[in-house]
C-alpha cells in the first residue's frame, strides 16, 4: 500500500486511541480468570504505545531538543504524576479516607524512593530487594528513556546496524530482567527498541506491502502465542524473547493494518475519529489514565452496585475511559485558556 | 561470486507474502501439533486425559495448546515446513511432503501409543530400517486411510502446482508464485538457517537439549515417556532422548577405587570357583525369550472360561533349578531392553533414566560389552521375524554373536519349514514351530564345544484379533470391557495356552537328549491388552511376568549344584547370567562373581522404575531400606557398570573374561 504522511498521521492517531482502550482494557482485567485474552492484549498494547512513541521522534531535531521533548512529553508528567500520587497518597492516609481513594504507598518516602527509582512493581533493585513499585507510571518513564534511546540509535546512518544495535540491547534488557530491576525502567525500555525503532521507520516508509494476509498471520500469531503467555513489559519479561520479540512486531504490524484500512474506510469514518479523539494528547492521555487507575478505586465504587461480572467490567471499562477522556480535555483546555492569556 | 553475493540475491518476497507464508505453515503447525496430541490422548489406557471418547480427546488435544511446551512443537513444525516447501520452491509440493511426514509421524506415534503407552523415541529411528515389519503391526484400517490420504494429497498438489504454473495464471496462482523466495542467496539463507535449527538438538549435548527444552517449561516425567509425551507433547519427548546420557558418575569412582574393587572381585571369584568346575564344553545354554507371556491367572481382576492355560509352566516351574517371577522393565513392548538385561547382567534401573534402549544408545558406544554370550564358542539368536527391529544386527556383532537367524535374513535365514502357525495362516509362527528349530540347533551342535543359543518367539506379540485362534474355547468373564478388548484379550490368553503346551513338549523333549542343555525362559513384559488394570495401583504386578532356569538330566548330571529353586522367587533380568552360570556350577570371572553377590545379597532391581527393589517375598523396597552392607554392593555394581559402559575402563579385560 502506498502511504503519504497524512494517512500515516491518521494511522498513528488512531492507533493512539487503540492503545488507550487496551491499556485500559488489561490494567482492569483479571489476567488469572481470562488468561488467553489477556496475553492476546498485552502483546498488542505494549508494542503499539511503544511504536506510537518512536513515530513522534523527529529524526530532524537536534539531540539536545529531542531530549528535551522527551522531557516535555514523558518526564514532566511523570514527576508531575508521581508526585502528585504521593502528596494524596498523604492526604488519604491522614484523613482515613482509604474507602475512596487508594494509598499505594506505606508512606511518603518510600512513594518518593519508588519514583525515583521507576520500578513499577516490588522487585529486586541495585540495592537489594524493593517492595513497593510506583505502578503503571513505570511506562512514562520507560518511554523517556526508550524515546532517548531511539533518538541515539536514529543517528546511526546504517540501517542494519541500527537494528542489530536494537537487537543487541533488546537482548541485555531481557537478560538483566531475568535476575535485576535497574533503574528508571531500562530494562522496558531496551526490550521496547524494537517497536520504537518500527514506529520510527514507519514515519519513513513510503510503499509497504501489507494487507489482509499480515493481518490474518498477525492474528494466528498472537493467539498461538497468547495460549500459554504473555508479554510482561514492566519486568521486561517473556519465557521467549525473540519469539516473543517477533510475536510482538507481527501483532503490531497487524494492528497498524488494521488503522490504516480504518484511514481509508468511509464506512467507519466516525469510529476513525473516534479513536483519534481518545488518542489524540497521547502522553497526556497516558499520565491522566495512570492516575486514575493507581488512585482511584473504581473496582469498589462499582461493586457496592453491581455484582462482578461482564457487566460491571464493561462498566468500570466504560467510566476509566471517559473519565480520563474528560480529565484530558479538561486540562488541556485549561493550558490553552492558560496560553492565551499569557498571549493577550 | 561478487554477484552471487549482489544485494539482489538477498531480498526476498514482500512482508505480506511473507505473512501469507506465515500463515501457512502456522495453520498446518498448529494442526499438527493438536493432531500429534492427540495421538496421545487418544487411547485406552485412561492415563491423564486419556479417552476413548472421540469429542473428549479432541477438546483435551486442543488444550494442550494453552501449554508452552505446545509451542515447542508448533515452531519445530513450523520450522520443518519453512525449510521443506523452500527447499522444492514449490508451494503444494511442500505442503504434500510435509503433510505425509505429519501423517506417517501420526499413524507412528499412535501405534506405538496403542501398543506400549509410550510415545516414538529417538532411539526408535533405527526401526525405521524395518518398515515392512512395521507395517504388518499397524492397524490396516488406519493404514489404508493413511496411505490413501497421501495419495490424495499428492495428486492434488500435482494439480495445483500444474494449474499455478500454467501459462495464463489468474490473480491467485501469480499470488502463489510471489510467496516463493526466487533469490538464490535468501533460499540458501533460509534453507541454512532453518536446517541448523532442525539440526542443533541432533549435534547438542544432553544438557544443551535439555536447556533449550527447559526454555518451553519442559516437564520432564523421568520414568515414564508416555506421559511425558502427554505433559509435554511427542516431540518435545522425542527431542529429550536425542542426546543421552548413559550413566552418570558414581560418587569415588576412580582408577585407585576400581583398582580396590578388581582386586576384591577376583579374590571372591577365587573362593567362588572352589567348589565349580571349567565345564562349558559339549553344554548348550539356551534363552528363550517368550514375547509378552506373562501368566493371566495373576491379571488383577481378569476372568475367563477354559482350562487353566498355564499350567504346564507352573508345573515346569516347580521342576526348575531357579524359578519365580521377572521384573521387566517394559509394558506392552520394550523386548531389547528385557533381552539386553538378560546378556549383559546389568539393570536398565542403574543407567541413566535418559538411557531407554541399550542397543541403541549404549552398545554402539560403550567400553565394553561383557555378556554372557561371549563365555560361549558358539553363539547363535533366532528369530522367526525381521532383525531390524532395535538395531539388532548391528547391537550383535558387537556382543561377538556370530548367527543371527531370521526370516528376512540373507546369510542366515530362518527356515520357512519353522514357520508355520498356529490357527489363522495370518498369525505370527508358532512356538511350536520355533522350539522345533531350536530344538533341531541344540540336537545338531557339535559335542566339544560350547554353545549359547537364545530363541526370542513371535507367537504372543501384538496385534491381538479376534478369531486369531477360531479352535479356541477360551472365554473372558470379569471384568466388563468394551467388545473389542474382550475378545484380543480371549485371543491372547489362547496364545498363551498353545505357549504353554509347546513349552511343555519343548521340555520333554530336551529332557531326553544326551547333550546337557540349560534352558532360561521368561516372558519379556505384558502384554499390551489388560486395559482395565490401573497402572498407578498395579505398577509391581503390571511389570511382573514369569520364569524358569529348567536343566535336563544331561545338565543335571553334570553340573552337581546344590541350588535352592526359590533363591530368586523374584529377579531382574540382569541376574539370568549369574544364575544360569550358577546352575551349570561354572567358573566365574570376577565380573559374574560380583553379579552372583548381587543375585544373592541384594533384592531384585524393580526395572521399571529407579531406586526400587523386590525382596523375596514381593515386597518392593527403596535403596534407603537396604542395609549398609547392601548399599555397599549397590555401589560397587554401580561403580564397575559405570566402569565398563561410560567411565574410563580401568578394570583390566581379566575383570570379565576367562
Amino acid at each position: 500500500m502506498v502511504m503519504n504522511s497524512k494517512d500515516k498521521d491518521r494511522t498513528v492517531q488512531i492507533l493512539a486511541g487503540l492503545a488507550i482502550i487496551m491499556l485500559i482494557f488489561i490494567s482492569i482485567i483479571n489476567p488469572q480468570d481470562h488468561s488467553i485474552l489477556y496475553n492476546f492484549f498485552t502483546w498488542l498494547t505494549w508494542p503499539t504505545i511503544f511504536f506510537i512513541a518512536g513515530y513522534y521522534i523527529n529524526i530532524n531535531l537536534k539531540i539536545g531538543q529531542s531530549i528535551v521533548l522527551a522531557i516535555k512529553r514523558y518526564l514532566i508528567p511523570y514527576l508531575v504524576v508521581g508526585l502528585l500520587m504521593i502528596v494524596i497518597n498523604k492526604v488519604v492516609q491522614l484523613l482515613q479516607l482509604n474507602t475512596w481513594v487508594n494509598a499505594p504507598f506505606p508512606a511518603m518516602r518510600t512513594g518518593l524512593k519508588a519514583l525515583l527509582y521507576g520500578n513499577g512493581t516490588p522487585v529486586t533493585t541495585i540495592f537489594g530487594f524493593f517492595d513497593t513499585g510506583i505502578g503503571l507510571l513505570w511506562l512514562l518513564m520507560a518511554l523517556f528513556v526508550g524515546t532517548i534511546l531511539t533518538v541515539l540509535i536514529a543517528k546511526v546512518k546504517k540501517v542494519p546496524l541500527a537494528i542489530l544495535i536494537v537487537i543487541l540491547l533488546a537482548g541485555v534488557g531481557f537478560y538483566l530482567a531475568t535476575f535485576i530491576q535497574i533503574p528508571w525502567s531500562l530494562e522496558p525500555a531496551f526490550i521496547a527498541l524494537p517497536f520504537m525503532l518500527f514506529g520510527l521507520y514507519y514515519h519513513r516508509l513510503v510503499n509497504w506491502s501489507a494487507g489482509i494476509a499480515t493481518i490474518l498471520a498477525a492474528l494466528l500469531v498472537n493467539l498461538t502465542m497468547s495460549a500459554s503467555t504473555g508479554l510482561t513489559m514492566e519486568v521486561a519479561y517473556t519465557p521467549f524473547w525473540i519469539l516473543g520479540t517477533l510475536t510482538a512486531l507481527i501483532s503490531l504490524a497487524g494492528l497498524v493494518v488494521i488503522a490504516n484500512k480504518l484511514v481509508n474506510s468511509t464506512l467507519l469514518a466516525k469510529l476513525a475519529n473516534l479513536f483519534i479523539n481518545i488518542g489524540s494528547y497521547f502522553s497526556l492521555s497516558l499520565a491522566v489514565f495512570i492516575f486514575i487507575k493507581t488512585m482511584i478505586p473504581m473496582n469498589n465504587y462499582i461493586g457496592r452496585i453491581l455484582p462482578a461480572g461482564m457487566i460491571s467490567f464493561i462498566i468500570i471499562w466504560l467510566l476509566m475511559l471517559i473519565i480520563s477522556f474528560v480529565i484530558k480535555l479538561g486540562i488541556v483546555k485549561t493550558v490553552n485558556v492558560v496560553r492565551d492569556q499569557k498571549g493577550d | 561470486m561478487k554477484k552471487f553475493l549482489s544485494k539482489q540475491q538477498f531480498n526476498g518476497p514482500t512482508f505480506n507474502n511473507w505473512m501469507k507464508f506465515l500463515l501457512i505453515g502456522l495453520s498446518l503447525s498448529v494442526l499438527t501439533t493438536v493432531v500429534l496430541q492427540f495421538a496421545m490422548y487418544f487411547q485406552v489406557w485412561g492415563r491423564f486425559d486419556q479417552t476413548l471418547d472421540l469429542g473428549q480427546a479432541i477438546w483435551t488435544s486442543l488444550k494442550f495448546l494453552i501449554r508452552p511446551q505446545a509451542l515447542f512443537t508448533i515452531l519445530a513444525c513450523l520450522i520443518l515446513f519453512v525449510f521443506i516447501v523452500v527447499l522444492v520452491n514449490r508451494l503444494f509440493v511442500g505442503m504434500a511432503i510435509y503433510l505425509t511426514l505429519a501423517v506417517v509421524t501420526f499413524v507412528a506415534e499412535y501405534m506405538k501409543m496403542k501398543s506400549r503407552n509410550e510415545p516414538i523415541l529417538f532411539s526408535d529411528m533405527s526401526e525405521v530400517t524395518a518398515v515392512g515389519g512395521l507395517t504388518q503391526m499397524v492397524d490396516k484400517n488406519l493404514l489404508i486411510i493413511a496411505i490413501v490420504g497421501i495419495v490424495i494429497v499428492f495428486v492434488g498438489a500435482g494439480l495445483l502446482e500444474f494449474w499455478v504454473h500454467r501459462k495464463k495464471a489468474g490473480r491467485f496462482a501469480a499470488s502463489i508464485q510471489r510467496m516463493m523466495i526466487k533469490q538464490t542467496g535468501t533460499r540458501i539463507a533460509v534453507l541454512l538457517a532453518t536446517f541448523l535449527t532442525l539440526a542443533a538438538p541432533f549435534v547438542a549435548n544432553a544438557d544443551q537439549n535439555r536447556a533449550i527444552l527447559d526454555h518451553f517449561k519442559y516437564q520432564w516425567q523421568s520414568f515414564n515417556t508416555g506421559e511425558d509425551a502427554m505433559l509435554n507433547g511427542p516431540v518435545m519427548t522425542f527431542v529429550s532422548n536425542i542426546s543421552s546420557v548413559i550413566m552418570r558418575e558414581p560418587a569415588g569412582y576412580s582408577e585407585k577405587s576400581m583398582a580396590a574393587l578388581e582386586k576384591k572381585y577376583t579374590k571372591y571369584s577365587d573362593s567362588l570357583n572352589k567348589t565349580r568346575q571349567d565345564n562349558l564344553k559339549g553344554q548348550t545354554v539356551a534363552y528363550v525369550l517368550s514375547e509378552s507371556l506373562t501368566n493371566p491367572d495373576e491379571v488383577p481382576g481378569l476372568k475367563y472360561k477354559g482350562t487353566d492355560v498355564f499350567k504346564n509352566i507352573k508345573q515346569i516351574q516347580k521342576d526348575s533349578v531357579f524359578s519365580g517371577r521377572m521384573l521387566s522393565s517394559g509394558y506392552g513392548g520394550g523386548t531389547a531392553n528385557i533381552e539386553y538385561m538378560t546378556l549383559a547382567g546389568f539393570p536398565l534401573a542403574t543407567f541413566a533414566p535418559e538411557m531407554v534402549v541399550p542397543y541403541t544408545q549404549l552398545v554402539p558406544v560403550a567400553n565394553e560389552i561383557p555378556t554372557i554370550t561371549n563365555l560361549f564358542q558358539n553363539r547363535e539368536v533366532i528369530h522367526p521375524y525381521v532383525g531390524t527391529f532395535y538395531n539388532r544386527r548391528d547391537a550383535y556383532k558387537k556382543i561377538g554373536i556370530q548367527k543371527f537367524y531370521t526370516t528376512d535374513g540373507k546369510q542366515y535365514k530362518y527356515p520357512d519349514k519353522y514357520t508355520k502357525p498356529v490357527g489363522s495362516k495370518d498369525n505370527y509362527p508358532a512356538d511350536k514351530s520355533s522350539y522345533a528349530y531350536l530344538t533341531k540347533k541344540i540336537t545338531s551342535a557339535n559335542k566339544n564345544k560350547s554353545q549359547f543359543l537364545q530363541l526370542m518367539t513371535m507367537q504372543n506379540h501384538m496385534p491381538y484379533s479376534a478369531n486369531q485362534y477360531p479352535d479356541s474355547n477360551y472365554k473372558m468373564s470379569e471384568p466388563a470391557v468394551s467388545g473389542n478388548t474382550k475378545e484380543t484379550v480371549e485371543s491372547y490368553i489362547a496364545g498363551v495356552h498353545y505357549t504353554d503346551v509347546a513349552t511343555k513338549n519343548l521340555v520333554n523333549k530336551l529332557e531326553n537328549i544326551s547333550r546337557p542343555v540349560t534352558l532360561v525362559f521368561y516372558g519379556d513384559h505384558w502384554p499390551g491388552v489388560f486395559t482395565f488394570v490401573n497402572q498407578d495401583k498395579q505398577l509391581e504386578r503390571s511389570h511382573e511376568t514369569d520364569y524358569f532356569i529348567y536343566q535336563n538330566k544331561a545338565a543335571r548330571e553334570k553340573s552337581k549344584a546344590t541350588t535352592n529353586q526359590n533363591q530368586r522367587a523374584y529377579a531382574s533380568p540382569s541376574d539370568f547370567p549369574a544364575l544360569a552360570l550358577e546352575a551349570t556350577n561354572s567358573k566365574l570371572t570376577p565380573f559374574y562373581a560380583l553379579q552372583t553377590k548381587v543375585t544373592k545379597e541384594l533384592p531384585a532391581f524393580a526395572n521399571y522404575t529407579r531406586g526400587k527393589f523386590v525382596d523375596n517375598n514381593g515386597h518392593t523396597l527403596k535403596t534407603k531400606d537396604l542395609t549398609k552392607k547392601q548399599k555397599k554392593l549397590l555401589h560397587e555394581f554401580k561403580l564397575v557398570q559405570y566402569d565398563l559402559s561410560s567411565g574410563e575402563h580401568y578394570l583390566s579385560k581379566s575383570f570379565t573374561k576367562k
